[in-house]
């Protein structure tokens, strides 16, 4: 048993003021070592976006994990017989609640929660607009420029470079 | 007499569970003889499910004096009808008119009426050969509208009694609900609330999804709890597939609820102060229930659907300083909750104008209500202490009781709970057991390989909620996929202590009344 009960029934001063250095130590030691904590913070999260190799090609390999694991069912790949990268790769932007499951799930790191705001009603609002294609999906201009963001050793790089 | 003597086909499947199969004919005999001998005073839940051209019917039944739960579960064909509980349970009356709107099970012909779906909807929509054709998009619903034959505005004389309509969309409600409510002058006699504007068919959607996909759907039943839903969820699956989690994610899991019962509470208490005008305390409250959030923030990114459960674990690990964050947070928390207490406590405004929207003990156990509204009433039911889970067993606290059953006493009973959940966190947060490469962790691969076999079985969890009992029923056909799912809610069963506790108050004490008993609109429609 992890939280001993009878360790608080015969607690004494000394047991009390190491378990006190204890959560003393833990805050001192979270200001000098690693905090993943500033990472996280101020983190929006909004629609996804597909990862791409150096030579703009789609890190996907179609496959369907994230297809399969969609809550709202909102993803939708199609591939070629022989080959693995997929032709088209649809994500129903109206659907997606962000739970960020997809990204959970991807084997390949493929597939990403940006943070941007998500797109908002528009006059252009028809199926075209809301269904979000690889062009969309890789190469918005919202991600570094159109250029697209590039995974490299399982990590995407920074926009700068 | 023992329990166990009395029925001859009675199986203890646990410590406190019982589980009882009986046939249409002698109910009525089981039901008089539960209640009256064994104590049987609650009723909590009646489930329904399909069965080949019949129905099974399952009544869930708790026993507050020796903590121990019941299932009495009876077999009924399309054609016959099935005898009222309403005489016995009084609340039995309401699950009655969702089990024939849901399922269209020949109830007695009073509550044969709609209560999540429309009156204009066509079918029932549970029924596995259930087509939408019928039904058209928009459709006019008549009782939707309010009753202006009756309204004030109308030429009658003042003495006279009136019907008057609130919501579903007013500012004095504040959320999807329709108060039908007949007056004297300013004092309510009567009081009829109406429910289903934000009815989803959630337990539908879990029939048709896996059990991984509706862990996004269950965060979403309560908003106000973070991360409640899914680990409730997360809970009863891994009960049902029997897989062991590690002692570490059982403790955050324990943290992570007592985190979001602080959020629910502190939003609750922002909601009384905004009532009664005391708006420095809604600010400051609000504040404390952001500086919570952050902490889920700090944990996945995630502020309002956190979902921080999956089954098997956590969704990531624990960042480095996610525990010194919490202890300053909670820190901040506690030095804040004090001051806050010092202010309203020597407030007389405040003390008076709480004095309204009482319910007495015993119309709060027939009407089967749960949480810190009956605790407020004075009857001492917890789940944590009387059906412990995780390892509540092993902390220390205690439960606030109430005496009058009013709003201050609701306000007395949410704020000690805030106390005694930072009393919880920072006895697990000191014993955090250390992480192990060897712990049962989630993986994200491991419901893939998993492979899909054939497994029939039930099971009922349910954890105490910042507003009651919340559990999940499951029964499931394959290791992935459920059957029927039923979610057992707190508010369903709040919305209707409305008729007694607005009974004779001012119509002023609407608003107050309903944001005291804290009732979530997605959690009473589904």
């Amino acid at each position: 048993m992890i939280l001993n009960r009878k360790y608080y029934f015969y607690r004494n001063i000394l047991s009390s003021l190491f378990n006190s250095l204890k959560s003393i130590s833990r805050i001192l030691s979270a200001k000098f070592l690693p905090n993943d904590l500033l990472e996280n913070k101020n983190v929006f999260i909004g629609p996804p976006f597909l990862s791409i190799h150096p030579d703009r090609s789609l890190v996907c390999t179609s496959c369907n994990k994230c297809e399969i694991i969609c809550p709202t069912s909102c993803i939708k790949i199609e591939k070629q017989d022989n080959n693995n990268t997929p032709i088209s790769f649809l994500i129903d932007i109206s659907n997606c609640v962000y739970c960020g499951l997809c990204e959970e799930v991807c084997p390949d790191h493929a597939i990403f929660m940006s943070s941007e705001l998500p797109p908002v009603y528009s006059e252009e609002i028809d199926k075209p607009f809301w269904n979000w294609g690889i062009d969309k999906l890789a190469f918005r201009k919202t991600l570094n420029q159109g250029k697209g963001i590039v995974l490299k050793d399982g990590q995407l790089q920074d926009q700068n470079d | 007499m023992n329990i166990t003597d009395a029925f001859e086909n009675l199986i203890k499947t646990s410590d406190s569970t019982f589980f009882l199969e009986c046939k249409l004919s002698s109910i009525n005999e089981i039901w008089i003889k539960l209640k009256d001998l064994f104590g049987f005073i609650v009723l909590n839940d009646i489930i329904a499910k399909e069965d080949k051209n019949s129905f099974i019917v399952i009544y869930h039944l708790s026993n507050y004096e020796n903590k121990t739960k019941l299932f009495l579960e009876t077999k009924i064909n399309q054609l016959e009808d099935l005898p009222s509980a309403q005489d016995i349970w009084k609340n039995a009356k309401y699950f009655e008119m969702e089990i024939w709107d849901c399922f269209g099970i020949n109830v007695t012909f009073e509550n044969r009426k709609r209560i999540l779906n429309s009156n204009s909807f066509k079918g029932h929509p549970f029924l596995k050969d259930f087509n939408d054709n019928d039904n058209d998009e928009f459709s006019d619903d008549k009782e939707l509208l309010p009753i202006i034959e009756h309204s004030v505005l109308s030429s009658k004389r003042k003495d006279e009694d009136h019907w008057i309509s609130f919501g579903p969309c007013s500012n004095n409600i504040k959320r999807p609900l329709q108060l039908h409510i007949k007056t004297n002058q300013s004092y309510i006699l009567d009081c009829l609330p109406k429910i289903g504007h934000v009815h989803r068919g959630v337990e539908k959607i879990a029939a048709e999804k896996d059990f991984f996909q509706f862990i996004t759907f269950a965060e979403r039943i309560n908003y106000q709890s973070s991360g409640l839903g899914s680990i409730v969820w997360c809970k009863t699956v891994e009960e049902l597939l029997d897989i062991e989690i590690s002692d570490r994610s059982k403790a955050l899991r324990m943290i992570f609820l007592e985190l979001g019962r602080m959020i629910d509470h502190f939003i609750c208490l922002s909601n009384i102060c905004k009532e009664v005008s005391f708006n420095e305390f809604a600010w400051k409250s609000l504040d404390l229930s952001n500086a919570l959030n952050n902490l889920f923030i700090g944990f996945n990114g995630k502020k309002i659907f956190p979902a921080p459960a999956r089954i098997g674990g956590l969704s990531n690990k624990l960042p480095n300083g996610w525990s010194a964050e919490c202890i300053e947070t909670i820190k901040y928390i506690k030095s804040s909750v004090l001051d806050f207490e010092n202010e309203l406590i020597r407030s007389r405004l405040w003390m008076d104008s709480l004095k309204v929207g009482a319910i007495d003990s015993k119309t709060a156990i027939e009407l089967g209500v749960t949480g810190p509204i009956l605790r407020a009433c004075g009857i001492n039911f917890d789940l944590r202490k009387d059906r412990p889970y995780y390892f509540y067993e092993e902390v220390e606290f205690d439960i606030p009781l109430g005496v009058r059953g009013d709003v201050h006493d609701r306000y007395l009973v949410r704020f000690e709970e805030i106390k005694q959940s930072i009393n919880i966190v920072t006895q697990v947060i000191d014993n955090l057991p250390i992480e192990k490469n060897d712990d049962l962790n989630y993986d994200s691969n491991f419901w893939f390989d998993l492979e899909e076999t054939a497994l029939y079985k039930t099971v009922y969890n349910a954890v105490e909620s910042s507003n009651g009992e919340f559990g999940f029923y499951i029964s499931s056909v394959t290791n992935k996929k459920a059957d029927r799912v039923k979610i057992c809610t707190p508010s369903f069963k709040h919305v209707f202590t409305l008729p007694p506790v607005l009974k004779g108050n001012d119509l002023d004490s609407i608003p107050l009344s309903i944001e005291s008993l804290n009732i979530i609109p997605t959690e009473h429609d589904r």
